[in-house]
């Protein structure tokens, strides 16, 4: 057994850890702080609560990633198919047990406290990755396809509830990791060809909402108070701020209850419209300064472990990031997807905790390989 | 797996580049249609009406204010017709049976300018689809008191009638814009231009010379005098003979500018003192006689021999009795017909005609109210037969009490005619001052001394005359009845008399003057005696024991 030693010396590493990503995220998260109290800021004295609240998650989020750091990935690891098996677990007690809250059953509610089990779910889905495209090396058509099908077992659940913004960002993870496990161009290819193929089948499997927001994306005054307001007002929002922006708290969009879920899903449109255009950059700057720092933890670790783990994870920030802001300045369609560090959210915030607890400690037994 | 190892920068960097395109073109090159639509959500041009300016006498109470109110509208496409029957007895039966049934358009006025307490009922319902706007409202406090003076106004604020057009120009503002916050609900959240205030403000007023208490009891007395002689109409007006100011005026029948369904018969918006023409019978006599003195047709000592009754030219002039040999002092005191057409026997018709029209006959006195009339005198060319003999006893003229009563006035206060006024000062929305009412001789028109003269001879009427009724002890009132006929269908009404009295007091130094006519008694008595004079006397006495 571990003594407090090995506690010491875990704790200890801490120093070595990838200073520039972990502080653009500490960073990020601040930035989510003060956009939160200003975007709920029109709501009244509720603003500070929200604002000391993500603050307090933000905190859980720092001691889950000191946790995940210390124990290391590779001791989580041994416990990959448990984990990832406790979170299917999790994913259909949600459906039975859940709280359904805008038209998707993703929630556990316990009262004051609400979480989302699809945002650690992102955790164990890369775990489990890594372990099994380890032990089955993705070079054949019978490990890729265990792969897809074992790892498709939690956006297939999430689908149910139905939350397709997840569902995609699970995709994407699920494609970072095939690729970072090394597999055949050829796959690969055959693999996207096969999902932009069944792309129109999809369509028909789509909501009437879901169609909709599709196609306001493409044209948002085909129903500018319905589906195409999020898109236009946000627009609107982000425009609004201009170059340096209309200073914090002066943002009228959010203010004046125009912009829909201002602190979670519109959080960048509030921050845009309050620092403009060089706010705006500064916080795609430090999105992009973490995500090159992952790629680089993850390119130059020796252990492939560690690689597909931090590549699912990239994966999984990149796409949320990126889809969000689109979706804020009117370039994607709108899902549910929230801004990484930035919106409010527990759940989302331990999980990245974890996430990024797990990368640092990638990036360090990387250290230590070159050391 | 090598050669995939620039694919994550590759995909970073496209994912940062489009970003970036996108932010640089909404926030740096904004499309203009995204700015205006932007704009015109936060903001919206609010109208705002501003309350008119104040009507207030003579010692500043108000007559005339604007208070705030409230206007209902739907809008059709958030309404939900089932709502309707909440408004039940809120707001007009006619208005609530439209929206009991889908209607098209997006703006439906339901009820304007509501009183404050309906309005709070209504708002309260927090019914969707149910706005409202802030407006002003036209309020007479005072109700029926000085409504023809005051007039009145339209639903949107302009002045109609009355004080509210003649001075429209400064009590009407037009309705502001204004540029208000509004958030995604439409609510109005701020003013958008500080220091810019939402309420309108209008500092204009009009400032009458009225006094609210002789107004009152002028119109109470009236009021009293019209019911118990059950006359058609009625008319009072009291004023300070030295300066032309105008204390009161009073019309029957009435109206309240408060309530429009009393403003359906047209009579009641008559302002009988200005807008009534009416032939003054023997109330004229004095007049006349002075014309005569001062131009020493008749000496003050004269006398007459009044056998009831003269020929005149074609036409005979009859008196009530035969007065027997009567001096001028007492044609006036008791009326007498035939001394009057005696004493005019030499009076040029122009020289008459042109001092008619200096003591303001025939022509408008330009007091600040619209509607005056400048009744009927006919030029000196026309003047045949019996007609100078007619004026002389107040026939075959028409005027409006306010001339009589104006004219008049020259004999309480020493020969001048003054131009009578209602407003004694104005001032502008920005409360600068446009106008000041002042004392402004406009003509003399008889001596000192003859003014004197018939100031006691009209003492005599009320003391010893045909005026006995309008005594008041103590007050030293003097006056002149007057029984004039009415005319009508080629000649004169049978049974239609407009009784009246003209007086001052007190007599030595008159600080009042004043006129009550009631029109077409039908209770029995019609005489200016029995009809006008008590209610002259009631009026009287009422002033004496407030003043």
């Amino acid at each position: 057994m571990r003594g407090p030693g090995a506690l010491r010396e875990d704790l200890s590493r801490l120093r070595e850890i990838d200073g520039i990503a972990v502080g653009s995220a500490a960073a990020l998260l601040l930035v989510g702080v003060f956009s939160i109290y200003s975007a709920v800021a029109g709501k009244g004295d509720v603003a500070i609560q929200f604002a000391l609240r993500q603050l307090v998650w933000g905190v859980m989020g720092g001691v889950v990633f000191v946790a995940a750091f210390s124990v290391g990935y590779e001791r989580v690891l041994k416990y990959s198919y448990w984990i990832y098996a406790a979170s299917l677990l999790l994913l259909v007690a949600v459906l039975v047990a859940g709280y359904t809250a805008r038209g998707a059953k993703s929630w556990f509610d316990f009262g004051a406290l609400r979480l989302q089990p699809a945002e650690p779910v992102k955790v164990a889905l890369a775990l489990f990755l890594a372990s099994f495209l380890t032990r089955y090396p993705p070079k054949g058509i019978m490990n890729i396809s265990g792969a897809i099908l074992l790892s498709s077992l939690a956006p297939i659940l999430v689908l149910l509830q139905p939350d397709l913004g997840t569902v995609t960002v699970y995709a994407f993870m699920i494609f970072a990791a095939l690729v970072a496990a090394g597999t055949p161009k050829k796959y690969l290819f055959s693999m996207t060809g096969a999902v932009l193929f069944s792309l129109p089948l999809g369509w028909s499997m789509l909501k009437e909402y879901q169609k909709l927001r599709m196609l306001v994306f493409i044209n948002p005054s085909l129903d500018p108070l319905g589906a195409g307001y999020n898109v236009i007002q946000s627009r609107i929002a982000v425009g609004a701020g201009g170059i340096l922006g209309k200073g914090f708290l002066k943002g009228s969009q959010s203010k004046l209850h125009f912009l829909p879920e201002p602190h979670t899903d519109f959080i960048f449109s509030v921050f845009s419209e309050e620092f403009g255009f060089v706010g705006a950059v500064i916080v795609l700057a430090l999105f992009a300064v973490i995500l090159w720092r992952m790629v680089r933890t993850a390119l130059r670790s020796g252990d492939e472990r560690g690689q597909i783990i931090v590549a699912a994870i990239s994966a999984w920030i990149w796409f949320q990031v990126f889809e969000n802001i689109a979706m804020s300045v009117g370039i994607a369609p709108v899902t549910g997807l929230a801004l990484p560090f930035v919106s409010y959210g527990g759940s989302s915030l331990v999980s990245l905790g974890a996430a990024l607890g797990l990368v640092q400690s990638v990036h360090v037994a990387a250290r230590q390989h070159y050391d | 797996m090598s050669r995939l190892r620039k694919s994550p920068w590759i995909l970073l960097s496209i994912s940062i580049c489009a970003i970036l395109f996108r932010l640089y073109s909404l926030q740096i090159d904004p499309d203009p249609r995204v700015r205006s639509q932007a704009g015109s959500q936060y903001w919206a041009r609010l109208r705002v009406t501003a309350p008119r300016g104040c009507i207030r006498d003579k010692n500043g109470i108000s007559l005339a204010l604007s208070t705030p109110a409230l206007s209902f509208f739907i809008d059709p496409t958030l309404w939900d017709t089932a709502n309707a029957p909440l408004l039940q007895d809120l707001i007009p039966q006619s208005r609530l049976e439209r929206i009991s049934s889908p209607i098209d358009g997006r703006y439906f006025l339901i009820a304007r300018k509501i009183e404050p307490e309906t309005a709070d009922k209504i708002a309260g319902l927090k019914l969707p689809g149910l706005f409202w706007v802030k407006e002003t409202r036209r309020v007479y406090p005072q109700g029926n008191t000085l409504a023809h003076v005051l007039g009145y106004c339209d639903v949107d604020d302009v002045g109609l009638a009355g004080l509210e057009l003649f001075w429209d120009s400064v009590l009407y503002a037009p309705p502001e814009g204004r540029i208000i916050a509004k958030d995604a609900r439409g609510n109005f959240v701020d003013v958008a231009i500080p220091g810019q205030s939402i309420v309108a403000e209008n500092d204009g007023s009009v400032q009458l010379t009225i006094d609210s208490r002789l107004q009152h009891i002028l119109e109470r007395r009236l009021r009293e005098g019209l019911m118990l002689n059950k006359a058609e109409w009625a008319a009072a007006i009291i004023l300070e003979p030295g300066s032309g100011r105008i204390l009161g005026m009073a019309s029957l029948p009435d109206f309240n500018p408060n309530d429009r369904n009393t403003f359906k018969d047209k009579e009641s918006l008559r302002n009988n003192v200005t807008s009534r023409v009416f032939e003054p019978g023997s109330t004229f006599k004095p007049i006349i006689m002075g014309n005569v003195i001062d131009n020493g047709e008749i000496s003050k000592q004269d006398t007459f021999n009044c056998q009831g009754k003269i020929k005149v030219s074609d036409v005979v002039i009859h008196d009530i009795k035969a007065h027997g040999t009567i001096d001028a002092s007492r044609i006036i005191a008791d009326s007498c017909n035939v001394g009057m057409v005696l004493s005019i026997r030499n009076s040029d018709p122009f020289q008459t005609y042109s001092y008619l029209k200096r003591c303001g006959f025939g022509e408008v006195s330009g007091i600040e109210i619209p509607g005056e009339e400048s009744g009927l005198l006919a030029p000196p060319s026309q003047w045949r037969g019996s007609v100078p003999a007619t004026i002389a006893i107040g026939h075959g003229i028409g005027v409006t009490p306010l001339q009589l009563a104006v004219a008049t006035g020259s004999i309480a206060n020493g020969g001048k005619i003054m131009k009578p006024f209602i407003v004694s000062e104005v001032r502008g929305k920005d409360g600068s001052l446009k106008y000041t009412g002042k004392p402004e001789v406009v003509a003399e028109v008889l001596s000192e001394s003859t003014a004197e003269w018939l100031r006691s001879a009209m003492r005599k009427a009320v003391l010893s005359g045909t005026g006995k009724t309008a005594d008041v002890p103590g007050a030293s009132v003097a006056g002149k009845t007057g029984t004039a006929q009415v005319p009508g269908g080629g000649g004169y009404q049978k049974g239609a008399y407009s009784p009246s009295f003209v007086g001052f007091w007190p007599s030595e130094n008159p600080r009042f003057l004043l006129l009550v006519i009631l029109g077409n008694p039908s209770s029995g008595d019609f005489l200016g005696g029995k009809v006008a004079a008590p209610v002259f006397r009631n009026i009287v006495q009422d002033i004496e024991q407030i003043s």
